[in-house]
């Protein structure tokens, strides 16, 4: 029996309005569904925090990627312009395009961590299959977001990137040719190659992104977070409710990625580059961006259509995996898999440094003029800016401890 | 009782904090948004526009439209002998639509509502509220020099 407290201005404002609501849609069903979906504390429980972070980050591009739609033109013409009056005359055009540019690199390493943690625990196994096959098509169209995205600026990177991306599909035998006229929009880079690029990045696959999400995000709703492949049961500390408590954590790591991002933007504000020449040759040293960069070797050191083979095959591989898993389907240790595992990253992580340390192209760095970019005004606002973050970040931690301390008070008292 | 008191306040305590860090984070995060979005900046207007005679030299009772940095001007050469060049700025005063000169009427007509104006720029009918804008125009070593307001016409070289 609780004695009634005095003011219970907000608790009473709330439960009118769920009452409300009820009144008129029952969503008694939904909240049932929405409560089911419970993480584990175990000494990998950071693992289920990055498929979150993942999605964060792409929210956060479809949001740049909208405020960058209200300045940039898709056309061969004016593409390099319209970035360079974003970067220069557009109030804070230079942060929202460093914040795009910045955060498709880390969404695709926070992807890509995420996808390394998953293979770890054996989380792809039965019955998660299509989880796991839905992520790495995801996985593969973020590849492609990035891939679309490079050329938009229309600069002499943007444009020897595509020419030699598009150029790969060649390999493959009779409908090679097909794939490299679908993906330049003729027999040439040119104005037809931004316009379907620019439609892919905008439109085609942001819908794709968001169906595979769905179904993704549905089925781990309905199926819950699996344990990591051999841990009992038993060892998991507590079942903590996804909705309020471990989303106040996710919220938390959003926050921290937000911030890093933010100021990665304004320390390291992306370059313009020259534009696009299509008379001038490809500069010395071109390399593309870092997760491209082992395809990039390989091919540059194996016959083009081995090349390609490879990666299809390997595609192919991690998309069966599940299926090829027999001993993880069964939850016994795959010992196998874990040797094959290894020896891809280290193939990958070698040819990715051997890239990377080749000497890239040799350009004056650029000063970025803009009349709203002050580096001193920014390392005041940047400070101020990590302060509300800390401050937000503490209250979230500890409201997460509060909902788990009232959860677990409940529990005891077994009401 | 007390121990349930308290787990009230406190939560009441910490979703505060959270309201406050994310109103601080909102209002730091909306300016700049609306400034980016709304994109605020005036694009200054040329102070004068200098015209070769080709290019203002008109037969009487004719019009010709060109440029003033963004903003369409219709330069007239008055019907009535003896009267000077005028140059207006061809935007309806009612919703900004451009104006074309009718000839046969010596008039400035607007096809969106139907207003027109007299080849001084005054209000003849329709719903424009205000006449046609006139640019200040001086003749200097031949060229012509217009301007939108009188002090700029001294800065022509």
């Amino acid at each position: 029996m609780k004695r009634r407290l005095d003011g219970l201005r907000w608790e009473s404002l709330r439960a009118r309005l769920g009452g409300w609501l009820r009144e008129r849609i029952d969503w008694q069903p939904l909240t049932a569904l929405l409560a089911k979906k419970t993480v584990p504390v175990h000494r990998y429980s950071w693992t289920y925090l990055l498929g979150g972070a993942a999605m964060f980050l792409f929210l956060l591009q479809a949001t740049t990627g909208c405020l960058l739609m209200l300045y940039y033109q898709p056309a061969e013409t004016t593409a390099y312009e319209s970035v360079r009056d974003i970067m220069t005359q557009v109030p804070y055009g230079w942060l929202i395009r460093s914040m795009h540019a910045w955060g498709a690199n880390l969404f695709i390493a926070t992807a890509g961590l995420h996808f390394v943690t998953v293979l770890w625990t054996r989380a792809y196994r039965k019955p998660r299959e299509l989880t796991w096959v839905s992520g790495m098509f995801m996985l593969f169209v973020a590849l492609a977001f990035g891939f679309s995205g490079y050329l938009l600026p229309w600069n002499e990177l943007s444009y020897y990137a595509t020419l030699v991306g598009t150029k790969v599909p060649d390999a493959v035998p009779g409908i090679g040719g097909f794939f490299v006229h679908f993906l330049r929009g003729g027999e040439q880079v040119g104005g037809a190659t931004l316009t379907r690029f620019y439609a892919a990045h905008v439109a085609v696959l942001p819908f794709v992104l968001a169906t595979l999400l769905a179904v993704h995000l549905l089925l781990i709703q309905v199926q819950g977070l699996s344990l990591p492949l051999g841990m009992p049961p038993a060892v998991a500390r507590d079942h903590r409710p996804f909705f309020s408590e471990f989303l106040l954590v996710d919220g938390c790591l959003w926050l921290l990625l937000f911030g890093v991002l933010a100021t990665l933007s304004v320390l390291f504000p992306t370059e313009m580059g020259d534009k696009a020449d299509l008379l001038k040759p490809a500069p010395e040293g071109i390399k593309p961006e870092w997760y491209f960069l082992f395809m990039f070797k390989t091919l540059k050191l194996v016959p083009e259509a081995l090349g390609v083979a490879l990666f299809a095959l390997l595609a192919l591989f991690f998309l069966g995996l599940p299926f090829l898993d027999r001993n993880a389907m069964r939850e016994r240790p795959s010992r196998a898999f874990t040797a094959v595992f290894l020896l891809v990253f280290l193939y990958a992580a070698t040819f990715e440094i051997l890239a990377w340390a080749a000497p890239g192209i040799r350009r004056p760095p650029e000063a970025l003029a803009a009349e709203t970019y002050g580096l001193a005004r920014s390392f005041v606002t940047l400070l101020l800016f990590w302060a509300v973050i800390g401050f937000l970040a503490f209250y979230l931690r500890r409201l997460a401890r509060e909902n788990a301390r009232i959860r677990n008070l409940y529990r005891k008292d077994g009401r | 009782m007390k121990i349930e008191e308290s787990y009230l306040a406190r939560r009441r305590f910490l979703c505060g904090m959270l309201g406050g860090g994310a109103a601080a984070m909102g209002a730091g995060l909306f300016a700049p948004l609306v400034e980016y979005t709304g994109n605020f900046r005036k694009a200054p207007l040329p102070d004068f526009l200098a015209l070769e005679k080709p290019e203002y030299e008109l037969p009487a009772g004719k019009a010709k439209m060109l440029l003033y940095g963004p903003v369409p001007v219709l330069l007239l050469q008055p019907a009535e002998a003896g009267q000077p060049l005028r140059a207006f700025v061809a935007t309806c005063t009612h919703l900004s639509c451009t104006v074309t000169y009718q000839e046969e009427a010596n008039r400035f007509y607007c096809a969106c509502h139907d207003g027109s104006y007299d080849s001084e720029g005054r209000v003849l009918s329709g719903p424009p509220p205000r006449p046609l804008p006139q640019l200040f125009s001086k003749f200097k070593h031949g060229k012509l020099i217009l301007a939108m307001e009188k002090e700029n016409l001294e800065k022509a070289p």
